[in-house]
């Protein structure tokens, strides 16, 4: 048992437990961060990343989209050097239904979400691939967001107010004195050992898992795992996010990001979060709705498609629809007289920083913490300041590309990993030429952000998420995990297996044309050359 | 419009194509290669497989031909056995034929036997079956003899990271009871290419090519070999063009210690090197080779007339037309990697696979294309999409009636096997090259 005790145990790694574990080590308590897998491994690190103006809900759900205008504004200051500010359009097409528009401006209207109409000549000069047959567009003020550094940097931050973040340790069951949870249960699957840690209070952040997390301590909480399946297509193709101009249906969304688009999504309630899976028909679906929208789509394309399990809170037999996207912060002191345990459900990646905020609020009473919340004030790491692409090609010797890239992705935390490079050259060179990693960044993302696998690499810098999906870097990137860490090398060929056949398992809803050859070439590499199926086939 | 008339035309430049085109321009026939670029065999890493595995038994096929008894059991269309006639004693035959009948500067390149699958030591540190290899790689052939291997990386070039590579190959050799082979890792750094960002192996060829460069690299290693006092130095697959191969003697001497490279992913030299020699085997025999697209045929009663395709002589001059006359065609295009075969979709994302030039018959495995494993070792049907050929290596339909009396095939645009999982690639090109030349050889 670790002697340590903490004031607040975090249960989850999505956006919302990093986001408490920073809110509460910012108002000064001492936070223990655990997560199963890796930080954003459930719904944040498969989500759309859409920064919401809240324009999505503002006609059936005006709580969410309220929520969303208000943080929309705090992330674009806090999380500016994530955050894509490329503003979104609402666009209807036939058959959308015409009178949706006058229910769109006055829902906005209600909720504060910032919007305008434009000529559909306007829109058509902005965004020359969209469909000639749009009838209105309106302009809110979306973005996009990466969703995945949005919880590392929460996390990192929260470290560095000495929270304790540990990931790849699963919470198994809840420690109890009498009627008061005193701490949890953990199995770490790196070292394979049952470890248990203590607190003042447990917080159950886990997403579509809470539910799991609650029935240990005997409660119920009504969370429903909505499965949503994307395609993500080989170009950004817009230069806005694009939805369409109805209630949300599956496939009505495109939004840009990074070297990619994103199209989402459906919703389908699920039994097990576990096994959320993109199918072949829903992968059609979007398919055909995204060529509605932008008919080049049709040529573009498709690297992958996805799914990931949002924690929606509702009741069993509601369409995922349906229920609102508004989170709810369960004290069950209050409901189900258990102390030292409170859950947290529902919301939006893009509201996480609110939640935390509502959630740390109670948690901080409960502590008798004084110290307000100031994460809407302070910048997450890396968003202090602008970079400046050209000085920082300039100071590292690198092209402007290839630094553009790192500052997307790190902004001012690329000039800590660069700054190796003056000594070690070698490290400027690139690892993943579709999204431009230079070797320096895996050894940060590596050293610095508890990437402990291939996997864990990719949620941080993009390798195996560009055109090729994973053919030239998987190894590369297993072979840097293992001359930096030690890994033991059984444990990294399962890495590889593991990564290889992740991507795979994605790839093979849309293997056709270039991406069907490009999994040939990459069964050349790994199969025929490195005669990897047999080491690892068998 | 420009018009070429040649006896035999051949559409692909790859090893098949190559194959059937010098073993026709060695016994008189005028014949003609055309090609829109490319395939799979510069890709590869030129090293030359007849038979590695059989993707429903376990263990490796030694020597090669040990395999067909199992062959014949599992999978009578594949085409070492179609071009055998079915017989696996005919298909050993034709193979050990094909194989002597290689173009000098292929046989040149490579070393090995037919009658023997050799271990090569891989960039990943894995040791895979072959049967020749490219003498700048013969040091990398695990004999099973007590060596000192230092596995040697270049700063920056990850394509072989030699810390990963080594671990990988101490636990693939103990496991095969060789742990008294010692792989070690190092590193050699190349002083120009210090902090470069796209670090390929052509620009390592590139700037080894220049002697000061080149003399900074042997002062390193002659250090490095010092140090370690190994038995054979391997590196990356980077001596690109003939005098980088021949000045790897400089090398050995100075270090006093066998030099080779390890085969690594593309673009290697060894792939570069076998292209370039396919490449040569055209210009010695006065094989005339031309660079065409969106080839379309004309056929007449059951003939392939001739083959019009579109040529740019340059990046910005007009496209022309390009019409090729032949009595006798072989296709050798290639699988999707070389784009003998593409594969398209329609709105509802139901796929369709074609062959590119005559639109040929395919055969298509039943089933999902892939499984869910790209490590199945039984492979994948993707791979095994292909045209049917028979004996004479015509192309097929489903019912076995010839298509074109006067087509050929060969190489992997023929289905029904899987170079991943088989470890036959070159095998097959090289066998189903030469027998559709002896088909064509036959008719004259
Ligand atoms: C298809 C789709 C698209 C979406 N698009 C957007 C969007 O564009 N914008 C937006 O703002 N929101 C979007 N959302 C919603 C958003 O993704 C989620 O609401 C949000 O990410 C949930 O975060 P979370 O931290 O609550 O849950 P999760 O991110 O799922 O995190 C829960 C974590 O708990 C961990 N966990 C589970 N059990 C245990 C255990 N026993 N011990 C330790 N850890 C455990 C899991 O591994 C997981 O990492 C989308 C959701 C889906 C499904
Ligand atoms: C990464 C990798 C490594 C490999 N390593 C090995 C190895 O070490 N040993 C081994 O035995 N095998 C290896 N293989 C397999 C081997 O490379 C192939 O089986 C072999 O090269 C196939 O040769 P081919 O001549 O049939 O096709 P290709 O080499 O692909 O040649 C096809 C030719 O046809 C042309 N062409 C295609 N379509 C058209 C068209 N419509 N019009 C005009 N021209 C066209 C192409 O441009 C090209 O010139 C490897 C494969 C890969 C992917």
């Amino acid at each position: 048992m670790s002697s340590e005790k903490f004031d607040v145990i975090v249960i989850g790694g999505g956006s919302t437990a990093t986001a408490i574990a920073r809110d509460l080590s910012m108002r000064g308590a001492r936070v223990l961060l655990l997560e199963r897998h890796d930080i954003p491994l459930g719904a944040t690190g498969r989500c759309h990343g859409m920064l919401h103006s809240g324009g999505r809900y503002a006609v059936k759900d005006p709580e969410s989209a309220t929520e969303c205008a208000k943080e929309n504004k705090v992330l674009r200051r806090i999380a500016r050097h994530i955050v894509e500010p490329l503003g979104g359009y609402f666009v209807s097409i036939p058959p959308d239904p015409p009178e949706f528009a006058d229910k769109f401006v006055e829902g906005c209207k209600k909720t504060g979400v910032e919007f305008h109409e434009m000529t559909v000549e306007e829109a058509l000069r902005e965004e020359p691939n969209l469909n000639p047959n749009i009838q209105r567009v309106f302009w809110v003020n979306d973005g996009a967001i990466d969703p995945m550094k949005f919880a590392i940097l929460m996390a990192l931050d929260a470290a560095r107010n000495n929270a304790v973040i540990k990931t790849h340790t699963e919470v198994i069951d809840l420690l109890f004195d009498g009627k008061t949870v005193e701490g949890v249960k953990a199995y770490n699957h790196l070292t394979g050992q049952v470890e248990r840690y203590k607190a003042e209070i447990v917080v159950n952040a886990a997403g579509a898992w809470a539910g799991e997390i609650a029935a240990m301590a005997g409660v119920y909480i009504p969370i429903v795992p909505n499965k949503g399946t994307m395609v993500v297509i080989q170009k950004r193709v817009l230069n806005h996010l694009v939805n369409r101009l109805r209630r949300p249906t599956d496939g009505d969304i495109i939004v840009p990001h990074h070297t990619t688009a994103i199209i989402g999504t459906t919703s389908i309630n699920v039994d097990d979060p576990d096994k959320a899976y993109p199918t072949k028909p829903e992968v059609v679906k979007m398919f055909k709705a995204a060529v509605e929208i932008a008919p080049i789509v049709k040529k573009t394309r498709i690297l992958r498609a996805y799914a990931a399990p949002r924690p929606l809170i509702g009741a069993v037999g509601v369409s995922g629809r349906e229920i609102s996207r508004t989170f709810k912060v369960f004290d069950h002191e209050e409901t189900d007289n258990i102390e030292g345990f409170v859950s947290i459900g529902g919301g939006k990646m893009c509201t996480a920083r609110l939640m935390a905020e509502k959630l740390s609020d109670l948690v901080a009473r409960k502590l008798g913490l004084r110290a307000p919340c100031r994460t809407h004030v302070e910048p997450l790491p890396g968003a202090e300041d602008e970079v400046d692409i050209q000085s920082l090609a300039r100071k590292y010797g690198l092209y402007n590309s290839v630094a553009a890239r790192a500052a997307t992705r790190w902004g001012t935390l690329a000039y800590e990993f660069l700054d190796e490079t003056v000594k070690k050259p070698e490290l400027k060179a690139l690892v993943c030429t579709c999204e431009l990693v230079t070797a320096a960044e895996i050894k940060y993302a590596i050293e610095k952000t508890w990437a402990v696998d291939i996997i864990d690499v990719r949620r941080r810098c993009r390798t195996l998420m560009g055109t090729c999906q994973g053919q030239n870097c998987t190894y590369k990137v297993a072979a840097l995990i293992h001359e930096l860490t030690g890994k033991p090398i059984e444990k990294i060929l399962d890495d590889i297996a593991l990564a290889i056949r992740y991507r795979w398992f994605g790839e093979r809803e849309v293997f056709y044309r270039d991406q069907l050859r490009q999994a040939a070439l990459k069964l050349g590499i790994y199969n025929t050359l490195g005669n990897l199926d047999r080491l690892m086939g068998m | 419009m420009i018009k070429v008339e040649t006896e035999v035309l051949v559409i692909g430049r790859g090893m098949a194509g190559v194959m059937a085109a010098s073993t026709l321009a060695k016994n008189g026939v005028d014949v003609t290669i055309v090609a829109k670029s490319y395939g799979t065999t510069a890709l590869s890493s030129g090293c030359l497989d007849i038979l590695g595995y059989i993707p429903e038994v376990q263990g490796v096929a030694q020597p090669p031909f040990s395999g067909f008894k199992y062959l014949v059991v599992s999978n009578r269309n594949h085409p070492y056995l179609i071009a055998g006639e079915g017989d696996p004693k005919k298909a050993e035959d034709i193979i050990r034929e094909a194989f002597d009948s290689l173009p000098e500067q292929i046989k040149n390149l490579h070393v090995g036997s037919v009658e023997n699958n050799s271990w090569v030591l891989t960039s990943f540190g894995t040791l895979r079956p072959t049967a020749f290899v490219q003498k700048p790689l013969e040091p990398a052939i695990i004999t099973g003899e007590k060596e000192s291997i230092l596995l040697t990386g270049i700063k920056g070039l990850f394509e072989l990271n030699p810390v990963f590579a080594s671990s990988i190959a101490m636990k693939d050799l103990k496991s095969r009871s060789l742990g008294y082979v010692k792989v070690k890792p190092a590193y050699v750094s190349i002083r120009s290419l210090e902090g470069a960002q796209y670090l390929a192996i052509p620009l390592v060829s590139t700037v080894l090519e220049e002697d000061e460069e080149f003399d900074e690299f042997k002062k390193e290693l002659v250090k490095l070999a010092k140090r370690e006092n190994p038995d054979t130095i391997l590196l990356p697959s980077i001596f690109s063009t003939p005098n980088l191969v021949e000045k790897m003697k400089e090398l050995e001497d100075a270090c006093k210690c066998r030099i080779g490279e390890v085969p690594t992913p593309p673009e290697s030299a060894s792939g570069l090197r076998l292209q370039r020699a396919l490449n040569n085997v055209c210009s010695t025999l006065g094989i005339k080779v031309f660079h065409a697209t969106d080839l379309k045929p004309e056929v007449e009663n059951g003939i392939v007339k001739r083959i019009v395709g579109t040529r740019r002589t340059l990046l910005f001059t007009e496209a022309r037309k390009i019409v090729f006359e032949a009595e006798k065609y072989v296709l050798a295009t290639g699988d999707l990697i070389g784009e003998g075969i593409t594969c398209d979709v329609d709105e509802e994302l139901n796929v369709a696979f074609r062959e590119t030039v005559f639109d040929l018959p395919l055969y298509i495995p039943e089933g999902p294309i892939a499984t869910t494993d790209p490590f199945n070792p039984a492979g994948q049907n993707f791979s095994k999409i292909g045209i049917n050929v028979n004996s004479e290596m015509q192309p097929v339909d489903s019912a076995g009636r010839v298509v074109y009396e006067n087509l050929f095939a060969a190489g992997s645009i023929i289905g029904h096997y899987d170079y991943n999982a088989e470890k036959c690639g070159m095998g097959v090109a090289i066998t189903t090259g030469y027998k559709a030349a002896k088909s064509i050889l036959s008719r004259r």
